[in-house]
Formats: C-alpha cells, sequence, structure tokens
C-alpha cells in the first residue's frame, strides 16, 4: 500500500479521535453510542499502522489491488454502523410511543375528557 | 364476571369530524350499560373539538401514533380502569353496534380470550363489498396464520373484535404498530390465548376511506407477512 495513503488513514483516524473525544466530553455523544465509533476509527488508524496486515488479508480475500479490499471494509463497517442505527431508532420509536400513550392518558384525564365514572 | 362485566369500546378515530359524532351517538343509544372512549390519534380536523363539545369520553393523543398505537392506547386505559372486557369499534360506521352481544358471548362465557367479528363467516349479514383482490389478501394472509399456528382464522383483517382482561394486559404490553389486525391475531394464539371468530354485520365505509390504498397493498402484504413468519411464542 501507498506511504501516502497510509499516513492520510493515518491523520484522518487521529482527526476523528479528537473529534469523537470533543463529542464524549461535552456531552453531546453518549459513552454508549460513541463506541462504535470508536471501533471504526481504531480500524482505520490499524489499517493506517500496518498497511502490511491488509497485504496479508487480501491473500485470502483476491482483490485485484489491495484499495479495493479496505473499501470493502469500510463499506462493510457503515453498514454495520447504519443497522446498529436503526436497532437504537427502533428502540427509541418503542418508548417514544409509550410516552405518547400515556402522557395522552393522563393529559386527557386531568382535562376531565375521560375518567372514572360510577 | 357473574354480575354484569365492565365493557369498554374503544373507539379508534382519525380525522372522523364527519362520523365520529354519529357513531358516539349510536353507541351511546344503543348500548346504555356500556362505557366507551374515543381514541383521538392527532387528527388535524374538527374531530377533538367535536368530542370536547359533546362531553364524549375520549382521550387525544398528543402525536399521531397510526392505528396500532391508538388501540393499544385504549388497551391501556382498559387496563388502567380495570375492565373486563374491551371492543374495538371503529369510529368510521363500518361496525355494527347490534354485532355487539354476539361479539361479546365467546368472552363472557368463557370460552375465548378473543372474539373476532368476522364477515366471512354468515356472508348473508355484511353487505361489506370488498374486490377479488383484496379477498385474495384476506385468503393469503389466513393461509399464512395457519401455517404459523394450526388455526384457520377467516376475517383476518377484521378490526371488530372483544377481549378478556387477560388479553388487555396482553395487548397493552406489546401490540403491533403497523397492520395489527393479523399480528395481534398470530401473536395471541402463540401465547395460548383462545379465539374464536363470530358472524358480525358489517358496512360499507360511510365516510372516508380506507386506511391501505392500492398502491401500498403490494407493501402491506410483506409487511404483514415478515411479521406473521418471524412471531416467536413468548417464553416461559
Amino acid at each position: 500500500m501507498d506511504n501516502r495513503l497510509s499516513i492520510a488513514l493515518i491523520l484522518f483516524a487521529i482527526a476523528w479521535f479528537v473529534v469523537l473525544i470533543a463529542a464524549i466530553r461535552t456531552r453531546r455523544i453518549s459513552i454508549r453510542y460513541s463506541m462504535i465509533w470508536f471501533f471504526a476509527a481504531l480500524i482505520l488508524l490499524v489499517v493506517g499502522v500496518f498497511p502490511n496486515l491488509f497485504d496479508l488479508i487480501n491473500q485470502i480475500f483476491k482483490f485485484a489491488v489491495v484499495s479495493n479490499l479496505i473499501i470493502g471494509v469500510l463499506i462493510t463497517m457503515l453498514m454495520i454502523i447504519t443497522f446498529a442505527l436503526t436497532l437504537f431508532v427502533t428502540k427509541q420509536k418503542k418508548q417514544i410511543d409509550n410516552l405518547i400513550q400515556e402522557i395522552s392518558i393522563l393529559k386527557s384525564e386531568r382535562k376531565k375528557d375521560v375518567g372514572p365514572k360510577k | 364476571m357473574a354480575n354484569s362485566p365492565r365493557v369498554l369500546l374503544i373507539v379508534p378515530a382519525f380525522n372522523e369530524e364527519k362520523s365520529i359524532l354519529t357513531t358516539c351517538r349510536f353507541i351511546s343509544e344503543h348500548t346504555k350499560k356500556y362505557d366507551y372512549v374515543v381514541i383521538n390519534d392527532g387528527s388535524t380536523d374538527r374531530t377533538e373539538e367535536i368530542l370536547t363539545e359533546n362531553h364524549i369520553p375520549h382521550i387525544r393523543l398528543i402525536e399521531n401514533l397510526g392505528i396500532g398505537g391508538a388501540v393499544q392506547t385504549g388497551y391501556k386505559y382498559a387496563e388502567l380502569n380495570n375492565y373486563d372486557v374491551a371492543i374495538q369499534f371503529d369510529g368510521d360506521g363500518q361496525h355494527d353496534i347490534g354485532s355487539i352481544e354476539t361479539l361479546l358471548a365467546p368472552i363472557l362465557d368463557g370460552s375465548a380470550n378473543m372474539a373476532i367479528g368476522s364477515r366471512f363467516i354468515d356472508k348473508s349479514l355484511s353487505n361489506f363489498k370488498s374486490s377479488a383482490l383484496r379477498r385474495v389478501g384476506i385468503k393469503t394472509i389466513s393461509n399464512f396464520i395457519k401455517l404459523k399456528t394450526r388455526r384457520r382464522i377467516f376475517d383476518t383483517t377484521s378490526g371488530f373484535r372483544a377481549v378478556d382482561r387477560a388479553m388487555i394486559s396482553f395487548f397493552a404490553k406489546d401490540y403491533s404498530a403497523e397492520y395489527p389486525e393479523p399480528i395481534s391475531i398470530v401473536s395471541a394464539l402463540l401465547a395460548g390465548f383462545k379465539i374464536s371468530e363470530v358472524p358480525a354485520k358489517m358496512n360499507p365505509r360511510e365516510n372516508g376511506k380506507s386506511s391501505i390504498s392500492k398502491l401500498k397493498s403490494i407493501y402491506y402484504m410483506i409487511n404483514v407477512i415478515l411479521q406473521i413468519i418471524t412471531l416467536r411464542r413468548p417464553r416461559g
């Protein structure tokens, strides 16, 4: 793998870590959801530092060029992250629905739109 | 349930300003001994004003949830207020108030946890017209339910149903947000509840249109079939 690509990857991964840690420190991202991005940056860093690793792995996958393998790995990572986000969204949708229902019942009871009758 | 059971009619309504008052008047005239609650599913028309002005018992959902979330709100309300039976009764005038006693019978004699008002058991009752495509769809869903649960339910998309106390709690906890009618049948059967289908009269829609347009029907079928085959028997 080209040295310049390695350096670019390392710099990119470092920038990523800086942004991520800044976001965690200011509580703009919860630690729980930051983990997946942490590991993503870690993979980029490993690729940058040990470019030969991917040459080795490519002996199994036999991509024409190693960069295709890297792109493949990145796309897979993105798919995993997107899927994980969909799981979070689904869970939150359930929680929000439940909140809407409970609050709506309470509000309607308070307004005496509905309530216990004799 | 020996001395008179407490029955709640759950009336989901989304933008039903034209028919909601008629439906509610019908209910209060014909079933004096039963309570009812309209679930106003975040309507954007005058439904809320009509309900308030006429002192109709109702819950206004602060956001639109869709039919599943609206009906589940009714089950939660029924559970909170200790009702013995809850009946889903649509606000658009499709369900026939006169069929309620038939629907209640299997619940009250304890032979079923859920009774579904069916358009297909006694066809002479209904002047309900549905397209050939729609009947094929309902039949297909019925076959998938048979495959999954080994029970034959004919009217899989009927929203006209009565459930007992155990089912009220069950649905208050978990009720499909998307196309709940066939899905709730399967989840109830998998959980070991008994379902019976009774003949019911259904009227053609007076105002408004079905929630399922032709374009959406393919999406609907795939969605429902996927939900049915992935449903699991509850553990324990």
